[in-house]
C-alpha cells in the first residue's frame, strides 16, 4: 500500500502512448465528462450571481443588489453562531477522529487472531447513511426508553435539550460514523512502513516517544494529510447528523451553516442571501482543501 | 514483534470495547425493530423481550402499526434502487471514457482537468442544490429522477473517474502495445484486453458509487418530492408524524442498510483505495 502522487509529477512519467496519430482521442474520450463538467459549473455561477440578487423562491420578479446579502450577512448574529458551530463541530470532531482513529489503527496493525474481523467491523459505521446513523443515536439516548439514560442511570437526562450535551451529542455522531475511514486510512499507511527503521531504533533502545515521534508520525504524513483532506471537507458541510438528531437545536445551538441555509430558504424563501451564506463555506472548504492538497502532494512527491 | 501475555490481554480488551463502541446503536436498531408498538416505548427499556415481525409485515403492505403502511417505504426502496444505479450507469457512460484517457492518452492540460474532477468531491453539496432548486424548477426537473440522477454525478463522477483511472493505469502499457501491434482495433483492445484485466478494480469501483449514491440524503431532501426521494430521505418520514413510529422506523434501517453491508464486505479489499479516490493504494 503506498500513497500515490495525484499531482502533474504523473505526467513526467507518462507511459509511451499506445494511441499515437490520434490528436483528436483525448477530446472525443473526455468530451462526455467535460460536458458534465459545465453542467455542474453552470449552476454555480447562477449561484454566484443569486448572491448579489434579493431572489426569493416565491416571487417571479427579483432585482441586483449588490453586496446587501453580504453586508446583512457578516452583521447577522445567526450567521456567526452557526458558522462558530460550524467550525467548532469541525474541529472538536476532527481531533477526536485523528486521535481515536490513530489509536485504533496502532490496536489492530499486528497479527493477532480476530484483527480481520474487527477491520471486517470498522466498515460497519461507514456504510451506514449519516443521517441513519444520527436517527440510531437518536434512539439510544432518549430520555426514557434509550439504553444508555438506563445503563449509565442517568435518569431521564434529555440529551438534546441542553445546548452543551446536544453539541457533544452531534460531535460524538459525527466521530462515530467517521472514525473508522481515518482508522482504516492511517492503518494502511502503518502497513505501508518500512520494518527496518523501527527494528533498528529498537536495538538501540529508543523508547516509545521517540519510536513515534520521530519515526512513525513524519512517515505516516502523507496518510495523515489524506485523511485530514478528505475530513475536513465533510465536517464543515456537516448537515444530515444535525438535521437527524436536533435540527439545529435547542434555539440555534447545533444550527450549522447547511443548516442554516436549508432554513433559510424552505422558511423565508430568501434564495439570494442563503446563496452568500453557502459561498461563503465553499470559500473556506476551498481555501482549506487547496492548502491540505498542496501540501499532501509535496509529502507524497518528496517521499518517493 | 512477539507480544507478551500482558499486552495480548490488553490488545483483545481494546478490541472488545472498540466491538462493542460499533455494534451498540446497531444491535438495538435491529432489536427495535423486532419490537411490538409497547416494548419499543418501554420505561425502562426492554433487553429481553418477546420477538414481532409486525414491523417488517408492515414495511411491506402486509399489516399496519400506526399511520404509515410499507407501499409508502418500499416505494422509496424502489427510488433509491433508481436513483443509484441509473446514477452509476451514467457515471460509466460519461467518466469511463475519460478515466482511460487519463490513464493513457497524453494531451494538454490533462492534469488540471483531471483535478478539477476530482475537486468537486470537494464542493459542497448545498452550493449546487440552491440555484438547481431554481433552475430545476424552470426546467420541470425538480422531484424527477432524471434531475436528481445527474445532480448525483457530483458524488459518482468524480469518483469513478479517479477510481478506474487509477484502475487502468496499472495494466501494463506493453499488453496495449502488443495487442495494437497484432491488429487488434482500438476498441477491440479496450473491450477484450483492458476491461477484463482490470474487472476486479472496476467492479468495486461501481459497488462503492453505488453505495455512496445510496447514502445521500441532502439532494433528495431538497431537490426531489415523495414520488423521487430515497429511502435515506423517507425514513425521516417515520419521524415526521405526529406519533413516531419507531419499530417501524427501525426495521426500516435494518432492510435500507444490510444489504450495503454485504455489498460494502464484497468489496472490502478495495475499500480505501476507493474512500481515497485512489490517493492510497
Amino acid at each position: 500500500m503506498t500513497v500515490t502522487s495525484l499531482s502533474p509529477s504523473n505526467s513526467s512519467a507518462a507511459p509511451p502512448a499506445v494511441h499515437k496519430r490520434t490528436d483528436w482521442l483525448p477530446v472525443i474520450m473526455t468530451a462526455p465528462a467535460t460536458l458534465a463538467l459545465i453542467g455542474i459549473l453552470y449552476p454555480f455561477a447562477i449561484a454566484v450571481y443569486y448572491s448579489f440578487t434579493n431572489y426569493r423562491i416565491v416571487s417571479k420578479t427579483y432585482k441586483v443588489v449588490g453586496f446587501q446579502n453580504y453586508v446583512r450577512m457578516f452583521s447577522n448574529a445567526d450567521f456567526w453562531e452557526a458558522m462558530g458551530n460550524t467550525l467548532m463541530f469541525a474541529a472538536a470532531a476532527l481531533l477526536f477522529e485523528l486521535a481515536l482513529g490513530f489509536l485504533i489503527a496502532l490496536l489492530l496493525n499486528r497479527s493477532v487472531p480476530g484483527v480481520g474481523l474487527m477491520r471486517a467491523l470498522l466498515l460497519l459505521p461507514l456504510m451506514v447513511p449519516p443521517v441513519i446513523s444520527g436517527m440510531m443515536w437518536k434512539t439510544m439516548l432518549a430520555s426514557s426508553s434509550g439504553p444508555v439514560n438506563y445503563i449509565f442511570g442517568l435518569g431521564n437526562y434529555a440529551w438534546f435539550a441542553n445546548p452543551w450535551s446536544a453539541r457533544f451529542v452531534v460531535i460524538f455522531i459525527e466521530v462515530w460514523s467517521s472514525t473508522p475511514f481515518v482508522a482504516l486510512v492511517l492503518l494502511s499507511g502503518l502497513q505501508s512502513l518500512p520494518k527496518a527503521p523501527f527494528e533498528a531504533a529498537q536495538v538501540d533502545g529508543a523508547n516509545a516517544w521517540f519510536i513515534l515521534n520521530r519515526l512513525m508520525l513524519p512517515m505516516l504524513k502523507p496518510f495523515i494529510l489524506i485523511v485530514l483532506l478528505f475530513r475536513v471537507v465533510d465536517v464543515i458541510k456537516l448537515f444530515d447528523i444535525v438535521f437527524a438528531t436536533t435540527s439545529g437545536g435547542p434555539m440555534f445551538t447545533t444550527t450549522t451553516i447547511p443548516i442554516l441555509v436549508y432554513k433559510e430558504v424552505f422558511k423565508s424563501y430568501t434564495l439570494g442571501s442563503a446563496t452568500a451564506k453557502v459561498l461563503m463555506l465553499w470559500v473556506i472548504n476551498y481555501v482549506i482543501s487547496f492548502w491540505l492538497a498542496s501540501r499532501w502532494r509535496k509529502t507524497a512527491a518528496s517521499i518517493r | 514483534m512477539k507480544e507478551t501475555k500482558g499486552k495480548l490481554l490488553l490488545v483483545y480488551l481494546g478490541m472488545l470495547l472498540l466491538g462493542i463502541y460499533i455494534l451498540a446503536p446497531v444491535t438495538w436498531i435491529v432489536m427495535m425493530s423486532f419490537k411490538s408498538k409497547i416494548d419499543v416505548i418501554s420505561v425502562p427499556p426492554k433487553f429481553i423481550f418477546t420477538p414481532t415481525f409486525d414491523n417488517y409485515l408492515a414495511l411491506f403492505g402486509l399489516g399496519k402499526v400506526g399511520l404509515l403502511t410499507g407501499t409508502t417505504f418500499l416505494s422509496f426502496f424502489k427510488n433509491s434502487l433508481i436513483l443509484a444505479l441509473g446514477s452509476v450507469l451514467l457515471s460509466i457512460v460519461l467518466g469511463m471514457p475519460a478515466a482511460y484517457a487519463f490513464a493513457r492518452l497524453r494531451f494538454k492540460a490533462k492534469e488540471s482537468l483531471a483535478f478539477t474532477f476530482l475537486s468537486f468531491r470537494f464542493v459542497p453539496e448545498i452550493t449546487i442544490i440552491l440555484p438547481l432548486y431554481v433552475i430545476y424548477q424552470k426546467l420541470n426537473l425538480y422531484n424527477t429522477y432524471t434531475g436528481l440522477i445527474l445532480v448525483y454525478q457530483l458524488i459518482s463522477l468524480p469518483f469513478i473517474i479517479w477510481m478506474m483511472r487509477s484502475y487502468f493505469e496499472e495494466i501494463p502499457v506493453a499488453i496495449e502495445q502488443a495487442a495494437r501491434t497484432d491488429g487488434y482495433s482500438w476498441g477491440r483492445t479496450f473491450f477484450r484486453m483492458v476491461l477484463p484485466l482490470a474487472a476486479p478494480g472496476v467492479a468495486a469501483s461501481l459497488v462503492l458509487a453505488f453505495i455512496f449514491c445510496w447514502n445521500n440524503f441532502i439532494f433528495g431532501l431538497m431537490l426531489g418530492g415523495t414520488n423521487t426521494q430515497p429511502v435515506t430521505v423517507g425514513l425521516l418520514s417515520f419521524m415526521g408524524t405526529n406519533e413516531v413510529q419507531w419499530g417501524l422506523m427501525a426495521a426500516a434501517t435494518v432492510i435500507a442498510v444490510i444489504p450495503l453491508m454485504v455489498l460494502a464486505l464484497s468489496v472490502q479489499r478495495y475499500m480505501v483505495r476507493g474512500l481515497t479516490l485512489g490517493a492510497v493504494k
